[in-house]
């Protein structure tokens, strides 16, 4: 299937900085596709780029073989935007931010005002619809910053960091708002710094990091790259219990330095979790090993990001 | 559309600060009210009644011509029968330098006690006092001098020639009447006889020798024969001259205008300003001169309204819409446009309700009234909002707005005779108002508005006006879109 969204050798310089250096991904019509990266990384430059508001030093964005940022006016019809900084009205009410934003789009009349109650509906802002927004909390204006970008049915919607500051009920409303979306045709780019968002949310992730893309490709594949993690914590470490835990099957055996806690901690990398924490159940029991901790670590992107940087993703 | 819609939004943004929207209107307003309490009577004329006011001091204490009647009332009496002048008598000197010193007034004249003597001994003939020079009247000759404050030189200057004119119009006259006179008498017969020579049958000879000839050694008939002579000249002169009469020793006699009404009486003056007195001529100025200048102080608004747009990131959204750069700048320019015109429709409808100020003359229908100031305000209304839009290119904060909106706006409202009469400027300061755009359309409200049925305006001078207020417009609006970064 032809890519709806391709990027191609994307770059970016602001002087001597290189904000984007050779991004390349694509993206298929309905897909929901996350981008990993930290502060910093160019995320916002990226999706400013996608969206037409900054043209590109070099390369290029395709957005249904058509180029972004060429002055083709149609094309930002079928892109929505819902960007990291707030972007709303506050003396003005929800109804009349979307309706204004609607105005934009060409919508008008009486299809404009139904589009309108439907997207205050979806982002469960109907009773506050009237209030102006500047009496609004965070997480309900994020919420209306994300109605913003749909009032005119984008086919390809930008999410930057929707998340920021949001409470967990709003947080939820948006997951829920996202995956509905989605499931009603609309190809979503979400970037978060937020790996358990993006790990949650997007079967297909970018990661990036100071302008590069570092990975891209399905959740499942890149967490595939990595073992999972057993970490037992004893109070004393026999060359029996060493032994015996070497031992186990399609794992590898670390030792974490010592630290100020008493006793000692010792990591296995394995394949399969799940099975592995039954082997060394069973062999603590055997040896009649008194145990501090006991910590389970399922592969995920964080570690994906850390392993490909060598660096946290909250760095 | 688009743009409608961006205009929309900004309108309701704006009007939606109410407190705002008052001040707006309110203050022009209440600037009209106190700067014509302020200024009062000596706004634009020198008093309530319109006429100008000369001062005078009376020492004199000689004759004229008639008798017990000292010369200097025959000049309050010209003075006073002039149209457009009010005479004022201050009690003494000591009074009139009082008055020079704290510029109250800016020149009095002043007639001292031998006034009437000298104008008595004004006379073409050598030994009498010729008061006359290339530029009026010697007072100092004639014991007058006008008091004049330094500070206060063009109206000084002005007083200094209604004085000059009214003592020509006194002094004159009396001079020709007297020297026409003094054709018939004796010594001026005897002088002609000697200087009139005459061809006779053995050679020249003088008029003098012929009277004497004819009177046959007779000196009473020779001295008849002398009046007679004086007499025909005299009569010969008025026969020839008989436009005026040379005999008359008043300006009125001697042009034989009795015919024309002197000028008005003035009216008992009125003491002080009076706040209601909103039919004064000061308002006929204060109204346009804020009804420009206010508008102008959008520029601010406009300002304020791009930095807010790009602080609150909507400036962003709006570029991710398919909408034009050109389309964004109309949308935020159309309600600045639109403010821009109500406000100075409500400045000039309040003019003509609250203060009486007409819109054109009388004899104008209303149509053609408003049909005339309409192109004057949409004309200062669009260089008002290219004005705006150029403060918002450069400014990139509210301090900004705050420095590069109201400091130049403050300074043409100044220099175009907004806050001060162009009037009362000098030379050069008058010429600078005609490179701000305040300027112009200063004189497009001043060419329109007066309520004389008498006076026609030049629509060329409105529609010149009216011409460059558009270029200012349209020059700001250039300067302004090639700077202006929406990013």
């Amino acid at each position: 299937m032809a890519a709806f969204l391709e990027v191609v050798d994307l770059r970016k310089n602001y002087g001597p900085v290189h904000a984007l250096n050779s991004v390349g991904f694509s993206v298929r019509e309905g897909e929901l596709f996350g981008l990993l990266g930290p502060n910093g990384a160019g995320k916002t430059t990226l999706l400013s780029i996608l969206s037409g508001l900054l043209g590109p030093t070099a390369g290029e964005v395709r957005l249904e073989g058509r180029r972004v940022g060429s002055g083709d006016r149609g094309l930002r019809r079928l892109i929505g935007v819902a960007p990291q900084e707030l972007a709303l009205y506050g003396d003005l009410t929800a109804r009349e931010n979307l309706h204004f934003f609607g105005e934009l789009y060409g919508l008008g009349g009486a299809a404009l005002r139904g589009r309108v109650d439907k997207v205050l509906a979806a982002v469960a802002l109907t009773d506050r619809a009237d209030a102006r927004v500047h009496t609004f909390s965070g997480g309900m204006k994020r919420r209306l910053n994300l109605g913003a970008a749909l009032v005119h049915e984008p086919r390809l919607l930008l999410l930057d960091e929707p998340t920021v500051g949001v409470d967990p009920q709003s947080r939820n409303h948006i997951f829920e708002e996202v995956r509905r979306l989605n499931a009603a045709g609309v190809t979503i780019l979400y970037t978060s710094h937020y790996m358990e968002e993006v790990q949650a949310l997007c079967p297909r992730v970018g990661v990036i990091d100071h302008g590069r893309l570092v990975a891209c490709g399905e959740v499942a594949d890149l967490l595939r790259r990595l073992d999972g993690l057993i970490r037992i914590h004893v109070p004393r470490l026999t060359p029996e219990l060493r032994e015996r835990l070497a031992g186990v099957p399609d794992c590898t055996l670390g030792e974490r330095p010592p630290s100020e806690e008493e006793g000692a901690t010792l990591e296995l990398n394995c394949r399969d979790v799940k099975s592995t924490l039954v082997r060394v159940v069973t062999i603590l029991n055997e040896l009649k090993v008194e145990l501090i901790s006991l910590e389970t670590e399922e592969p995920n992107l964080e570690r994906v990001f850390l392993h490909l940087t060598g660096r946290d993703l909250r760095d | 559309m688009v743009v409608w819609a961006l205009a929309k939004k900004e309108l309701r943004l704006l009007l939606r600060d109410r407190m705002a929207v008052v001040v707006l209107l309110g203050m022009p307003l209440v600037f009209i009210l106190l700067w014509g309490l302020m200024l009062g009577e000596n706004f634009g004329q020198k008093n309530a009644d319109e006429k100008l006011r000369v001062f005078l001091v009376d020492l004199d204490q000689g004759e004229g011509l008639s008798p017990g009647v000292p010369w200097s009332k025959e000049v309050y009496k010209d003075l006073n029968e002039t149209a457009g002048i009010r005479v004022e008598y201050l009690p003494g000197l000591d009074e009139a330098e009082r008055q020079i010193r704290k510029h109250k007034v800016a020149a009095v004249l002043v007639f001292r006690p031998d006034f009437s003597d000298r104008i008595n001994k004004c006379s073409f003939l050598a030994d009498g006092i010729n008061p006359f020079h290339r530029d009026g009247v010697y007072l100092d000759r004639i014991d007058a001098e006008l008091l004049k404050d330094p500070k206060q030189p063009g109206a000084a200057a002005i007083i200094d020639q209604v004085a000059q004119v009214s003592l020509l119009r006194v002094v004159l006259p009396w001079m020709i009447g007297k020297a026409f006179e003094r054709l018939s008498e004796p010594e001026f017969i005897e002088l002609l006889g000697k200087r009139m020579e005459l061809p006779g049958p053995l050679g020249p000879v003088t008029l003098g020798r012929l009277l004497d000839g004819y009177a046959l050694g007779d000196p009473k008939r020779a001295a008849d024969l002398r009046q007679k002579v004086g007499k025909g000249v005299q009569d010969a002169l008025k026969e020839q001259f008989k436009k005026y009469d040379l005999t008359g020793k008043t300006w009125a006699t001697l042009t034989r205008s009795t015919d024309e009404a002197p000028g008005e009486a003035a009216p008992a003056a009125t003491e002080g300003p009076h706040w209601s007195d909103f039919g004064a001529q000061r308002y006929q100025q204060l109204v346009p001169s804020f009804t420009v200048m206010f508008p102008f102080f959008l520029a601010m608004v406009v300002g304020w309204v791009f930095v807010t747009e790009r602080r609150q990131g909507t400036l962003k959204r709006l570029r991710f819409a398919p909408v034009s750069r050109a389309q964004i700048l109309a949308g935020k320019l159309l309600p600045c446009f639109v403010l821009s015109m109500g406000l100075a429709a409500f400045l000039l409808l309040a003019g003509r309700l609250i203060f009486q100020m007409s819109w054109g003359p009388a004899s104008w229908p209303l149509w053609e009234q408003v049909g005339w100031l309409l192109p004057v305000v949409t004309a200062t209304s669009f260089a008002s909002m290219g004005l705006a839009l150029l403060v918002a290119a450069v400014s990139r904060s509210e301090i900004q707005v705050a420095l590069f909106g109201a400091l130049p706006v403050l300074v043409m409202a100044l220099v175009s005779g907004c806050i001060l009469p162009r009037e009362m400027m000098t030379g050069s300061a008058q010429a600078l108002s005609w490179f701000t755009p305040h300027g112009w359309a200063l004189a497009a409200y001043r060419e329109l508005l007066g309520d004389d049925p008498q006076y026609v305006p030049d629509l060329w001078v409105v529609a010149q006006s009216c011409g460059v207020l558009t270029a200012f417009g349209a020059g700001f609006l250039g300067l302004a879109w090639w700077l202006l970064r929406l990013d």
